[in-house]
């Protein structure tokens, strides 16, 4: 179930479901709720390394973090974005999900239509500013404005509690823009094995 | 918050200063004789200075890096800091230093400056506190006194940022992250409804986390709330 604007109040009010700060009741609408671009960036650049190594043979030789940089933007100062650039931002709101309800996050219409992308879900139980993993599908650069509503979130209730703390996660209330932990997925150790059979390694 | 921040510029271009008159004051006290009590104290802090020929060398040779001027200057950044964090500069001390009970050319010894805090905090003013405080206000024309203001809070434990409304409890934030780091982190897993057992690594990045979002959603709201108050 989509929870309405009466819902998502409710919520808020009781405190189970935080978003600190709120600037604008406003921008709670009828079904979804707006984010606003954060203050940091993790841009990707041309570093020493050929590519940026995925992969289960990613050692830490070719750190992933090597090929992004982090900068910071003040409140209303701007950021530029260049075509088919992927960015790592994130939301100017931390918040706090019901162990009930899980979000799903768009682009706002008025910024899908200038090219630019975001998809992600949010765990029930998270907490953590929003991250944000931006693509300028437009040709052309694209400056965007630090505190500006960006993305929408809807939220959906589950019929079961689902704790996020069950378990050891990769980012824990998180307020600036994380490089992906894609290294520490438990399957690559599997997927080597599988890997080093079949090529004959045997160290 | 500015008003804080100017009383730091101008305490640190006068360190040097305060430095000298406490370091001045303190050898012709000695060499005019104090009361034993007085004395005794003095040596507690600065063990050297009970060699009566160390005097007469530290009075011929003032120098801003020789070590009894070092160690005046330490004992004064920590009296500084106290004003915005209270004991916690002496949980990092003992941290780093292992609580070191023996001083250095550059530092007085960890044991010896927890317990002049501590003495300031506890308002057990001796010699020596008193040295300063009278220097610090003749200098600076302010005093030393506690510009952290204590709000209540459970939010860290609930991961949740602290709701800061005043600058002064900017600094409180600081003295509550270290609370919840030398807490009990089972306690602090069970208010977060955090099942996995966690380690200092986790611990460490939830506090600094949540103390950087406080901060930072203080400095937001306050721009936010004072631009839409003049209606632009």
């Amino acid at each position: 179930m989509t929870l309405s604007k009466d819902q998502i109040l409710e919520r808020i009010k009781a405190r189970e479901l935080c978003i600190s700060p709120l600037l604008e009741e406003s921008q709670i609408g009828d079904m979804a709720i707006d984010f606003r671009l954060g203050t940091d960036f993790l841009v990707t650049i041309h570093s020493s390394n050929p590519f940026i190594d995925a992969s289960l043979n990613n050692d830490d030789r070719f750190p992933i973090k090597s090929s992004f940089q982090e900068t910071r933007r003040k409140l209303g100062e701007t950021f530029l974005f260049h075509p088919n650039q992927t960015v790592l931002a994130s939301s100017l709101e931390y918040i706090k999900l019901p162990k009930n309800v899980y979000a799903e996050l768009s682009m706002r219409s008025s910024y899908l239509r200038l090219g630019l992308s975001v998809s992600a879900i949010i765990q029930p139980g998270y907490c953590g500013c929003i991250s944000m993993e931006l693509t300028n599908m437009n040709k052309v650069p694209l400056n965007l404005t630090v505190g500006a509503a960006m993305i929408q979130g809807r939220f959906f209730t589950l019929t079961k509690d689902s704790n996020y703390f069950f378990k050891k996660r990769k980012y824990m209330c998180q307020v600036r823009p994380v490089i992906s932990a894609v290294a520490g997925d438990g399957d690559f150790k599997y997927l080597r094995e599988i890997w080093k059979k079949n090529n004959y390694i045997t160290e | 918050m500015l008003f804080y921040i100017m009383n730091l510029g101008i305490l640190s271009k006068k360190k040097h200063a305060i430095t000298r008159v406490v370091y001045e004051e303190i050898i012709n006290q000695l060499k005019a004789g104090l009361p034993d009590p007085d004395k005794n104290e003095l040596f507690k802090y600065f063990p050297y200075l009970a060699v009566p020929q160390h005097i007469d060398d530290l009075e011929k040779n003032y120098d801003p890096y020789n070590i009894f001027a070092l160690h005046i200057t330490e004992y004064f950044c920590d009296l500084f800091a106290s004003q915005y964090i209270h004991d916690c500069s002496n949980s990092y001390l003992e941290y780093i230093t292992q609580n070191q009970g023996v001083f250095t050319d550059t530092h007085p010894s960890t044991v010896n400056r927890v317990i002049f805090i501590n003495d300031h905090l506890e308002k057990k003013d001796g010699y020596l506190l008193k040295k300063y405080k009278v220097v610090i206000k003749g200098i600076t024309k302010l005093d030393i006194e506690k510009r952290a203001k204590d709000f209540t809070s459970n939010n860290f434990e609930n991961l949740l940022p602290a709701e800061v409304t005043d600058p002064q409890q900017l600094h409180s934030l600081f003295i509550y992250g270290w609370k919840v780091w030398l807490g009990n982190w089972e306690t602090l897993a069970q208010m977060a409804g955090i099942e996995f057992k966690m380690n200092s690594f986790n611990v460490y990045g939830i506090v600094n986390n949540l103390i950087e979002k406080s901060i930072g959603n203080y400095i937001i709201l306050k721009e936010w709330n004072e631009v839409k108050s003049q209606k632009v």
